[in-house]
């Protein structure tokens, strides 16, 4: 009697079948994966991507150097170096240069930013082939990082 | 002829299922633990060091960094803990908010518990499956903070900024999905034969020692006490909402995990609380830009997925941040749970142990 109960249970595959039951549903639904370097995500509005400066509608820097970005950042990967000049009140950075191999994407710096002149874009595609290449400095500030297309 | 011998044995620091950079010295007796050290310090950055060259804003972005699967959970015990030393009324909105966020992160952070704790045991479905539920959740984080893993979330007296228009119907798609996907996880294991084998009466820990140990969260729930900061000490709006504490008897890794499985469906009813009930209203109360926070010493505590958070923070009342940062992680504590719960059990079994406590280095080492 004992022996026939342990043979029930042995080849009771209920659990079992359950659990492929499951699996089995699954093939028929769709695919929720990307095929990445081919299809791309657009992230969110507010994703926290590269730091970029921006521009008003005259072309001119918003950055009035007023260093609250410099101050606040955790990782200190902001410098700029402000100059004055001529038919401009406030000051302008003559410099702006970014670090970003140790930018920690807080977005801390456009926070305290009073000007608007600042934000984080939305590029998750960062990865470079030199470390030189994390360097930005103001020219290279306003431009988006070009995009690779990848094809067949 | 033959000689007993206890060999020594190094599990890690680049063991695939030691869940990061965790060594375990194992001292082994054929394939049976007689003795275990955990060895950590691996992933030590300094994070209560350098909280204290930054000022309270700065300090939020090294949360993160501690469980960087619950980034939420620590970011909310860091501002608790300034709050509750400034003094702040926090407006309902942003208390209600808060709630919810942390919420669907301890479901967030439970899912990759279950991903990776079946997959250690040999169940790959179940990863998958739980993976595609996480995301949708860091869709959200992202979608409100901009950050998917590292949020640094909240501001002092509130919320950074308001919440995005078409969140609430991201949130409400994830209400309705999410409860017959856990059906799903739940068809795959608890019923499923190797899964009973490989943890009923495996890493067995009494309430007792539990206790006495100073485990928290999910493991000490398993144990059979119910205990759970959020109902014990109700902070933010937790004392508003209709749910249950978790609890199982059976003191092994299934009642952990049948703890965590009850824990994410009373979250979801938190959630879905929270969402349905969320006040109008100002989401930052009014505070100075630069933080400056009196002379004080203050103790803060919060459930957070893998048990009591705490930060102790001590201001000397003129610089613009902290003196000293302490951090009480759960999984560090936690982690001293391994060695009464591996005695005498397999080396596979490790394996499950170290699943169950749902362990994170980044919030162990700091």
């Amino acid at each position: 009697m004992k022996g026939l109960v342990n043979f029930i249970k042995t080849f009771n595959y209920k659990d079992l079948i359950k659990g492929a039951a499951v699996t089995f549903k699954h093939q028929f639904k769709k695919t929720v994966t990307v095929q990445y370097p081919k299809e791309r995500l657009e992230p969110f509005p507010r994703f926290r991507g590269r730091l970029t400066l921006l521009k008003d509608e005259q072309g001119e820097d918003k950055c009035v150097c007023c260093m609250a970005c410099v101050r606040i950042c955790p990782t200190q990967v902001i410098e700029i170096k402000p100059g004055k000049k001529e038919g401009r009140k406030t000051r302008y950075p003559v410099e702006y240069n970014f670090n970003m191999d140790r930018c920690i994407f807080c977005g801390l710096c456009v926070e305290s930013c009073n000007f608007d002149a600042i934000e984080l874009n939305n590029e998750y595609e960062l990865a470079m082939y030199s470390r030189k290449d994390f360097f930005f400095d103001k020219e290279k500030m306003y431009v988006p990082t070009p995009k690779v297309e990848y094809k067949k | 002829m033959f000689k007993r011998e206890i060999v020594e044995l190094n599990m890690g620091p680049q063991h695939p299922s030691t869940h990061g950079v965790l060594r375990l010295k194992l001292k082994l007796d054929g394939e049976t633990i007689v003795d275990l050290e955990p060895e950590i310090g691996y992933l030590h950055r300094g994070v209560e060091k350098l909280a204290e060259n930054f000022n309270y804003l700065q300090a939020l972005t090294l949360t993160d960094r501690l469980d960087y699967i619950a980034a939420v959970s620590n970011n909310l015990g860091y501002i608790e803990t300034l709050e509750k030393l400034g003094g702040v009324e926090v407006p309902k909105k942003a208390q209600y908010f808060r709630v919810l966020l942390t919420e669907l992160n301890r479901i967030a952070s439970h899912l990759l518990w279950l991903a990776t704790h079946a997959l250690d045991i040999g169940a790959m479905t179940v990863f998958l499956y739980a993976f595609r539920e996480r995301e949708m959740i860091l869709d959200m984080f992202e979608m409100y903070t901009g950050g998917r893993l590292l949020t640094t979330t909240f501001r002092y007296g509130g919320l950074k900024e308001d919440i995005p228009e078409g969140f609430d119907k991201k949130v409400k798609e994830f209400i309705k999905i999410f409860p017959s996907r856990m059906e799903d996880y739940e068809d795959l294991l608890t019923e499923n034969r190797i899964w009973k084998k490989r943890t009923i009466n495996v890493g067995v820990i009494s309430a007792e020692d539990a206790i006495n140990l100073g485990l928290s969260g999910p493991i000490l729930r398993g144990s059979g006490v119910p205990y759970d900061i959020r109902k014990v000490e109700p902070y933010e709006a937790y004392g508003e909402f209709d749910w249950e504490v978790a609890v199982e008897e059976g003191c092994d890794t299934y009642a952990r995990y049948k703890v965590r499985l009850k824990e994410m469906r009373e979250s979801l009813k938190i959630v879905e609380q929270a969402l349905e009930g969320m006040p109008e209203g100002d989401f930052r109360a009014k505070v100075p830009k630069t933080l400056k926070l009196p002379k004080g010493e203050v103790y803060h505590s919060i459930e957070a997925p893998k048990g009591e958070l705490g930060y102790y923070l001590i201001s000397d009342g003129k610089g613009t941040g902290p003196y000293r940062l302490k951090v009480r992680g759960p999984s560090f504590v936690n982690l001293q749970g391994l060695k009464p719960m591996c005695k005498g059990h397999m080396v596979a079994d490790v394996v499950a142990i170290i699943g169950t406590l749902d362990v994170v280095l980044g919030e162990i080492d700091r």
